[in-house]
């Protein structure tokens, strides 16, 4: 079995060192082509098998104006809808998961849907005259189940299938046995950041800054953190603990307490270890859970992070410690990530900003850089373009490509 | 449309007025009966009517409208078992406690491979006659979907007299040896106990073992070093594996969810 580690390569030391154009952090003209062109086009990873476990389970996933939800149906069979009745588009389900007993009742005029998404009827079908219920099921949304993770994507993009584009990832998942995993306690959590998506992002695409923003993952692993690159555009970073003794309460306790998961090999026995998705989220494992996370834009200057966290079944309370200290060390460095992430991005509206001037150590940023620009030329113009004609120039730009 | 289809259609239908959500259920099932030919546009329109009034009954309603009633649906113990097993399954999936997700995995994993088959209904204790209603009238106001599941399901319930607790407890297995859902790796019932008395069990192998009291508060302690605590109604008690748990039985029965998974199949590497 191929490692992901023997395929990845090192970043290079002589490229161009600049970021994106401060201008791409707040026209909403490139936020709209963000939504079209990236988002839409690109896999969401939405949740895990384990999530919706029975049927009548539904997992809802929301994100620039498209609802989608993921429901188990009466077979056991995972399909997934717009949560959008045919008739006048309302809302069928509402919250972020529940269950659904029997049937979905559109809660606007009652139209009512099966559990796999075809119609059950119409309310007042009298009403409608010649009226063809094959024609008016939940649309459905392309899904894919990877290794027990559940992906969403909205339109036809330029990923092929999950399996396909994160092959090089997929002997980790079967080594971490992914498809097992259980819900956490509090599986999820979620902030609002008034700030642009890619500036979420740009501070965690690099381990430059680690050493300083965050001392308790400087303790755990810094020393041996590094970020790896694969063709194609993805990336792990991975860090070792246990390697020299460690100095603060959490990491110090961690560390002492996590117990050794014999079931792991060797290069994961001791690993975090942090897979990134293009565009925009990571899934992240220790030896004793696993979680993702991921960027959800909403405006151009607000970004929903959220997450969903997963623990191993059968754990003890040695294990269940181990997890709580890890999700402790997370929880501040994501606190320390968040003020970052604002400074960086206030910046980009300034006078004085001449853009980054990057480090090798943050080839990470300019490796997701460089696969915006490739879906979004436009994004490679250091002067913006009008509002009125940004989409128009991208479009000119792709077709000269 | 299949006859199964229709025969749960019918089952739907007749859930009780004042159910959460039984408004819904009862017109999603019309809408099957409608879309079967089974039920006319008028008494369809009388279920949508009140399909957010849950505690209205339609029958008075079609009664007054002289629309026709549909029969009350026969007997169906498999049905009754599977609409306690869903109850049982929501109520599992609010629990947070070591040991909730891995049952309700395998709970899950057992309904979707089968119908309950054919098990051994026994004559149920004498507890069961005595202490069952108050347990059910117990939790129906917290619970009142799971304690009507229960009610229509209690004559199907293989109860058994619980080996430690003599003729005070009783349990009703769900998931498991000889229950309605087979399975190997996991055991998932129901316990009754009488009031005022003194339950004990002993885990002796390290899993995943989850005691969710429906009723309360009863006393609780985990191991025999621990204190006795007052725990209420749907706290989850997770024993200590290896030692002795004891229960003192409140004012009303005790009735819980109790489970346990076998370590083979909870360990990382023991899955396949």
């Amino acid at each position: 079995m191929t490692r992901v580690l023997d395929i990845a390569r090192p970043a290079p030391n002589t490229w161009d060192r600049r970021g994106l154009p401060a201008w791409t952090y707040h026209s909403p003209a490139l936020f709209e082509l963000e939504r079209t062109d990236l988002f839409l086009t690109h896999w969401q990873i939405v949740g895990h098998v384990c999530d919706l476990p029975s049927p009548g389970d539904w997992l809802g996933y929301e994100m620039l104006g498209e609802r989608g939800v993921v429901m188990r149906g009466a077979d056991g069979t995972l399909r997934a809808f717009h949560n959008l009745c045919r008739h006048r588009g309302s809302r069928l389900l509402e919250g972020e998961a529940g269950h659904c007993r029997s049937a979905m009742v559109c809660p606007f005029h009652g139209w009512v849907y099966n559990l796999d998404g075809s119609l059950r009827g119409a309310a007042r079908p009298e009403s409608f005259g010649a009226f063809d219920r094959s024609k008016f099921g939940l649309k459905p949304i392309e899904m894919e189940v990877w290794h027990g993770f559940i992906f969403l994507r909205f339109a036809p993009g330029p990923q092929g299938s999950v399996a396909e584009w994160l092959a090089p990832y997929a002997p980790d998942m079967a080594a971490y046995r992914s498809e097992d995993l259980l819900p956490a306690e509090t599986p999820i959590w979620a902030s609002d950041l008034e700030v642009n998506w890619k500036s979420v992002r740009d501070v965690d695409n690099e381990g430059y800054h680690v050493a300083m923003a965050h001392p308790a993952l400087q303790d755990l692993y810094g020393e041996t953190y590094r970020d790896l690159f694969i063709e194609g555009g993805l990336n792990l970073s991975i860090g070792e603990f246990g390697t020299r003794p460690a100095r603060r309460w959490s990491v110090r306790h961690y560390v002492g307490i996590a117990p050794e998961q014999g079931w792991l090999p060797d290069h994961l026995r001791r690993a975090w270890t942090y897979y990134g998705l293009f565009p925009n989220a990571v899934i992240a494992f220790t030896p004793e859970m696993a979680q993702f996370y991921q960027e959800i834009p909403v405006a151009p200057g607000l970004t929903r992070i959220s997450g969903r966290i997963y623990r191993r079944a059968g754990e003890d309370r040695r294990m269940r410690a181990a997890r709580y200290l890890a999700y402790r060390i997370d929880r501040d460095t994501a606190v320390e990530d968040q003020k970052l992430s604002i400074w960086s991005n206030e910046s980009m509206k300034s006078s004085g900003f001449d853009g980054f001037h990057l480090s090798d150590l943050e080839y990470g940023l300019r490796s997701h850089h460089d696969g915006l620009r490739t879906l979004l030329p436009v994004m490679t113009l250091e002067t913006p373009p009008p509002e009125d004609q940004v989409a128009a120039t991208n479009a000119r730009m792709q077709g000269t490509r | 449309m299949t006859e199964a289809a229709l025969a749960r259609a019918r089952r739907l239908l007749a859930t009780p007025p004042g159910l959460p959500g039984s408004g819904r259920l009862r017109y999603g099932a019309a809408m099957t009966l409608h879309e079967a030919g089974a039920m006319s546009f008028a008494a369809l329109e009388v279920y949508r009517t009140l399909a957010m009034l849950d505690a209205e009954n339609p029958v008075t309603l079609l009664k007054a409208r002289r629309l026709r009633v549909q029969p009350a649906p026969p007997d169906d113990p498999a049905a009754d078992l599977a609409d306690l097993a869903t109850e049982l399954d929501l109520c599992l999936a609010a629990v947070v406690a070591p040991g909730a997700a891995e049952l309700r995995r395998a709970f899950a994993n057992a309904r979707l491979q089968t119908r309950p088959g054919q098990w051994r209904v026994p004559e149920p204790p004498a507890l069961v006659a005595a202490q069952l209603p108050a347990a059910l009238a117990a939790i129906g106001h917290a619970l009142p979907t799971l304690a009507a599941a229960l009610a229509s399901a209690e004559d199907w319930l293989g109860w058994v007299p619980r080996a430690e607790g003599g003729e005070d407890a009783a349990f009703a297995p769900l998931l498991g040896h000889d229950a309605p859902w087979p399975c190997d790796l996991a055991e998932f019932g129901l316990v009754l106990a009488a009031p005022g008395s003194v339950q004990t069990c002993r885990i002796m192998d390290d899993v995943a073992y989850l005691i969710v009291p429906l009723t309360g508060p009863h006393g609780w302690q985990t191991a025999s070093d621990r204190p006795m605590r007052l725990r209420p109604a749907l706290a989850p008690i997770t024993p200590v594996a290896g030692r002795n748990c004891m229960a003192r039985i409140g004012s009303v029965p005790l009735l819980a969810l109790s489970g346990r998974m076998r370590a083979a199949a909870v360990s990382p590497a023991g899955r396949s």
